[in-house]
């Protein structure tokens, strides 16, 4: 047996038959001197010794001998190898060649899935997984707070390294520009520690003066890149800061849009009450935890701390909590969500993407059954075949991926104008390396996919037969089964996906309904900042003035203001008590805290549900009054008795008086569209004049055209009021759902693609189905089977794969679901009225997609049919 | 390829004589260590060990086929037969050998 598996050629031999064969060789050559010997008279004994003399060292021979042959065989077998190597890929090429339309579509299809999924993962990568540029990134912790809490997180704890606060603040330049900057502690820039670009940060020594780090951004916009930057003073909301240092462009703390980083020590000699301010919970700390301190150890002292306190300030601190989250939650936490659901929606497609591929091969084998038959017969073994079979789908499997990367860089160049907003560190975004290796295994995995399912045909089919006698029922039907299941699997994660982006879809539109309770047609809103009026006297009548002047103009057909910005910030929240109910748990004393101009809800459009809204008689000196909103009144006031009682606010900085209520106004979501029914008090601006006012403009007509004479108008009051970032109200609804709206249409956008593709592998199915069952269907038809009945058939059969795929997908939604959760607005994931327009939908898809199909197979000539056969 | 630990000196030669053998047609080992002595009227002691060496290494190098077959006597041999490149190997080897035999005679011959 051996012999005979040596003796054929094109089997190789391993290292032992190696052995054996030189062994062999040798021994037949001493046997036969020994015979030569013993002829010409020598003893046996004699004959051997001789033998091996004249051999030489026996040893030494066969081993080198062996080595050669090893040495040898390896060769032969890599070059038969790369030969059949060549030969698969030549062939696998010449078949794409021959069959460009086939080719084409497989090529498409997978180039579309490998650059979606590359292009999806670089920007997850980028945000999610790449290392934060800050030095020891994994131990730094965020930590909201107020500046009296942290002085005890510093002083009682010592869970951290280093540690730093900030608070973010808008700066208005010399020209109005609004600039966005971050009001930082001295330890600030050392807990992150990263150098700056040019001259240095900010530091203990600075106490008290006006310095400011600039961003690479702002360096490079404002002035121009120039070396000399460090030393020059720069006016920002009226006071001049000296720049100390330029920061590097990878430096974007917290976020893209902060340019600039002032001093606080500074910045607290204008707001000195904010450091006393328990309940101004607007800061963060960000601090570099000990090496040794873990993250739940850390917690616990904070836990502890946090108790101690709420018993020290039962006021302000009464179940506060301060609760530590790693920077990279503090920082991508908000997109995390959105761009995990966007990754594995767009793995679905491009497993779709690579069934549909598979699934067309599969047909096109069934078409190439003869010649797999030929080459079986002309002594091509079946490991041989499913190799080849293999070679064209990987090669398929590469062609498209590197064609699906050149995608993938296309859309990269694309992507920071698409979602550059949304995303943190989008420039970062690349093709590195371990986004390729991403992109690789997907190109392998997806070959391989591609390749398994034509070798799994394969192995079930006996291919001789078919030379004489073309496929047989059994392996057809094997082939129905298998592109049957996968498509069944494809409809499947396409309804997950489909599934997922009508939930959202559901959400974002009971989102563009909901009743912010404010009217944005013909309105413009400004910031209005008051920061060179330092006294409250003087923003009382810069305020006043400016609103009275803009009222006064042509077109403007109200004018009002407040602190809040409503669906953008309230920008304050304060902790009140209400006269007699002082035993009311803490979270329900809690509200927005806004103060008001005059006509402020009559501008805005906010009903007024009793009561009256704010006069210019509630003035600085008048009686201290309050208006409420309706979720706070409904809350405290459940049999509508509100007007009349008094509550106060718990806020050293603005109001500790006692205040009468005096109107009831509706709900207005101020953190956006989603912030529902916020419980919220009004001040009067004039009883407590905070050192900037939002200004809404009602106008007759277009608001934007007014910009000019409100701006001609406010620097009239004072040329130094800036009217900052003006914007029509409608802007800034569609700013509040950008990000519902980009999550819904990229999902969308993936459950489409991921739908036609699945339809497309159904039509396949079920084309070949018909096309597989011709004679019989002719012989139905020459029965008298009705055109009706012959078309259900076909329909049907598309129809039971359909809710198959349905009900395998609807399982995996529910999975879905439970990670959407958080992305949703009064929708559940598992939302009745989408899982029934997903399964109409499906049936509306099955019967699409078999619908050509069913009417050729009415066209069917029964005679013709029959014949051919 | 591995370094040989056989002859060196000789190992041209012995390469010579092995492929002349095959000339004639296929043989195994033992043949042609009887051809080679026949030839040479017993002038040229070879070393058996150094003949296989020599076989395997032209195998390797492509020079020569092997492959199993039946000897005379019924016995299961390992036969070897030169393949084309064996074939234009052997004439470049034997011009170049009259070339040096003829220069090396001319020397000898005319000791003047």
């Amino acid at each position: 047996m051996a012999a005979l598996k040596r003796g054929f050629r094109f089997s190789f031999r391993t290292g032992g038959d190696v052995a054996g064969d030189v062994h062999d060789e040798i021994a037949f050559h001493l046997e036969m001197r020994v015979k030569e010997l013993v002829d010409r008279g020598l003893s046996t004994d004699a004959a051997w010794r001789e033998a091996r003399r004249q051999f030489g060292d026996l040893r030494t021979t066969a081993a080198y001998c062996q080595r050669l042959d090893n040495e040898k065989e390896k060769g032969m077998r890599l070059r038969r190898y790369a030969i059949e190597l060549r030969q698969d890929l030549g062939y696998a090429l010449r078949m794409m060649v021959r069959q460009p339309g086939h080719a084409a579509i497989a090529l498409l299809t997978i180039a579309i899935g490998i650059g979606a999924t590359t292009l999806v993962f670089s920007v997850v990568h980028a945000s999610l997984l790449a290392p934060l540029p800050y030095a020891h990134a994994d131990r730094l912790m965020a930590l909201r707070v107020s500046l009296p809490d942290y002085d005890d997180v510093r002083r009682s704890t010592d869970i951290f390294e280093d540690s730093g606060v900030y608070g973010s603040n808008l700066y208005t330049a010399a020209d109005d520009e609004q600039i966005l900057g971050g009001v930082v502690s001295d330890r600030f820039f050392t807990t992150l520690g990263v150098p700056p670009q040019l001259g240095r940060m900010i530091d203990e020594n600075d106490k008290a003066s006006p310095v400011v780090v600039i961003s690479h951004d702002l360096w490079q916009s404002r002035f121009g890149g120039a070396r000399d930057v460090v030393g020059r003073t720069m006016m920002l909301s009226g006071s001049a800061l000296t720049i100390v240092g330029v920061m590097p462009a990878t430096f974007q703390f917290p976020t893209r849009g902060f340019k600039l980083w002032v001093n606080m020590g500074y910045a607290m000699t204008w707001a000195p009450k904010q450091t006393e301010n328990r309940s101004l919970r607007i800061f963060q700390v960000v601090g570099r935890l000990r090496p040794a301190t873990a993250p739940a150890q850390a917690q616990g002292q904070l836990t502890a701390l946090a108790d101690r306190l709420a018993q020290a300030y039962p006021d302000t601190n009464t179940g506060v909590t301060l609760t530590l989250v790693s920077i990279r939650d503090r920082l991508v936490g908000d997109v995390r969500t959105a761009l995990l659901v966007a990754l594995g929606s767009v793995a679905c497609l491009l497993f779709i993407a690579c069934a549909n591929v598979a699934s067309l091969t599969l047909a096109r084998m069934t078409t190439r059954m003869q010649e797999l038959a030929v080459r079986v017969a002309i002594g091509a073994g079946r490991w041989r075949i499913a190799r080849q079979l293999a070679a064209e789908s990987i090669l398929t499997a590469l062609c498209g991926g590197a064609l699906g990367l050149v995608f993938a860089w296309w859309g990269l160049a694309a992507l920071p104008s698409l979602i550059g907003d949304r995303v943190p560190r989008i420039e970062q975004v690349s093709l590195s390396l371990p986004v390729l290796g991403v992109s690789a295994l997907s190109i392998i995995l997806g070959g391989l996919l591609v390749a398994v399912v034509p070798v799994l045909q394969l192995s079930m089919t006996h291919i001789e037969p078919a030379l004489r006698a073309g496929p047989r029922g059994g392996e057809m039907r094997f082939t129905v089964r298998l592109r049957s299941a996968l498509v069944i699997v494809q409809i499947g994660v396409a309804v997950i996906v489909l599934s997922g982006a009508l939930v959202l879809g559901h959400s974002f539109v009971r989102l563009l309904n909901a009743d912010a309770g404010i009217a944005p047609d013909r309105m413009l809103a400004f910031n209005l900042p008051l920061i060179q009026q330092p006294t409250p006297g003087a923003r009382r009548s810069a305020s006043t003035r400016a609103l009275e002047s803009i009222a006064a103009l042509p077109g403007v057909e109200s004018v009002g203001g407040a602190t809040g910005l409503a669906l953008v910030t309230p920008q304050r929240a304060t902790t009140f008590e209400v006269e007699g109910r002082a035993d009311a748990p803490i979270n329900e004393r809690r509200a927005y805290f806004i103060a008001a101009s005059p006509d402020y809800f009559k501008t805005l459009g906010t009903p007024l549900v009793s009561g009256r809204e704010f006069t210019a008689s509630d003035a600085e000196t008048a009686p201290p009054v309050v208006v409420i909103s309706q979720t706070l009144a409904r809350r405290y006031f459940p049999n509508g008795d509100a007007i009349g009682r008094r509550l106060k606010l718990i806020n050293p900085e603005q109001s500790n008086d006692w205040r009468t209520i005096v109107g009831v106004v509706a709900d207005v979501r101020y953190r956006g569209l989603d912030d529902v029914d916020p419980p919220t008090v009004y001040t009067p601006f004039q009883q407590t004049p905070f050192p900037w006012i939002y200004v809404h403009v009602r106008a007759h007509g277009d608001p934007t055209a007014l910009i000019a004479s409100i701006r001609h108008a406010v620097k009239s009051v004072d040329d130094r009021l800036p009217v900052a970032n003006p914007q029509p109200m409608t802007a800034l609804i569609s700013q509040s759902t950008a990000d519902p709206r980009f999550r819904t249409t990229l999902v969308a956008l993936f459950a489409v693609a991921g739908m036609l593709l699945a339809a497309v592998g159904l039509h396949g199915v079920v084309a070949f189905g018909v096309a597989r069952r011709t004679r019989e269907i002719a012989i139905r038809l020459a029965l008298g089977a009705s055109v009706p009945s012959v078309r259900w058939r076909v329909i049907r059969q598309s129809l039971a794969l359909a809710l198959a795929g349905v009900a395998l997908g609807l399982g995996g939604a529910q999975l879905l679901g439970r990670v959407l959760e958080g992305l949703l607005y009064e929708t559940t994931p598992s939302d009745p009225a989408s899982l029934a327009a997903v399964a109409a939908l499906l049936v509306a898809i099955a019967v699409g997609a078999s619908a050509l199909p069913a009417r050729r197979a009415t066209r069917i000539q029964p005679v013709e049919a029959l014949r051919d056969v | 390829m591995p370094r040989d630990p056989a002859l060196n000196v000789l190992q041209g030669t012995l390469d010579l004589l092995v492929l002349k053998a095959l000339a004639t047609g296929t043989q195994h080992g033992y043949g042609i260590t009887a051809w080679i002595r026949i030839r040479t009227d017993g002038d040229l002691e070879v070393e058996d060990g150094a003949l296989y060496q020599a076989l395997h290494r032209l195998e390797y190098k492509g020079w020569v086929d092997a492959d199993w077959g039946v000897s005379e006597n019924n016995r299961r041999a390992r036969y070897y037969s030169l393949t084309t490149r064996g074939r234009r190997e052997l004439r470049l080897t034997e011009d170049t050998w009259r070339r040096y035999a003829r220069a090396v005679f001319r020397v000898i011959d005319n000791p003047a």
